[in-house]
């Protein structure tokens, strides 16, 4: 998602990173990541549960398809999964905001594997705007 | 949050941009200030990880 913020900024839209855990974690997922985005820290999901986001089972955390899923993440981009920082079964997910507050797009994780590229996103953006 | 619970996006952001979260360096950061000139891109991450 980092490498495509320069997409985001051309596309005129802020994209902002929101992850579980303390401000201190957040910098250190930045830099062990390096990432430039912004990380802000929701240690309590206060923001995750506004948003709608799932708190996945068993099946969405280790099935057979996100498991296949994470080790071709892991192929493609070489990084591979660390401990894991706050509730372990809590899924993510993305909202695209326009300044009336109207959510333009969405897309809520169904499982573990589950991300929205970020070509989808701006896409939808784009087709948004147009 | 209940487990197993189909997620469902919320049509509209009000119930979001009143949350205050702090930034990376312990700055806080007023949700609804993201998109007021323009719109923004939320990523909730599953984990830092």
């Amino acid at each position: 998602m980092d490498r495509a913020r320069s997409d985001f900024k051309a596309a005129g839209v802020k994209l902002v990173l929101i992850g579980q855990g303390t401000p201190r974690q957040a910098a250190e997922f930045r830099r062990r990541q390096g990432i430039q985005l912004p990380v802000l820290a929701d240690h309590d999901r206060v923001s995750y549960k506004a948003a709608g986001t799932k708190v996945g089972g068993v099946t969405d955390l280790f099935s057979p398809q996100t498991v296949a899923k994470g080790l071709l993440a892991t192929a493609r981009t070489g990084r591979t999964q660390t401990r894991t920082v706050g509730h372990p079964s809590q899924l993510g997910g993305t909202l695209v905001i326009a300044p009336d507050a109207r959510v333009m797009w969405s897309h809520l994780a169904q499982d573990a594997s589950d991300n929205a590229p970020p070509e989808e996103i701006l896409g939808a953006i784009r087709e948004a705007a147009a | 949050m209940p487990a197993g619970r189909y997620p469902r996006p919320p049509s509209r952001a009000d119930g979001l941009a009143e949350i205050v979260l702090p930034d990376q360096d312990g700055h806080d950061v007023r949700l609804g200030d993201l998109w007021t000139d323009r719109p923004a891109a939320l990523v909730w991450l599953r984990h830092y990880g």
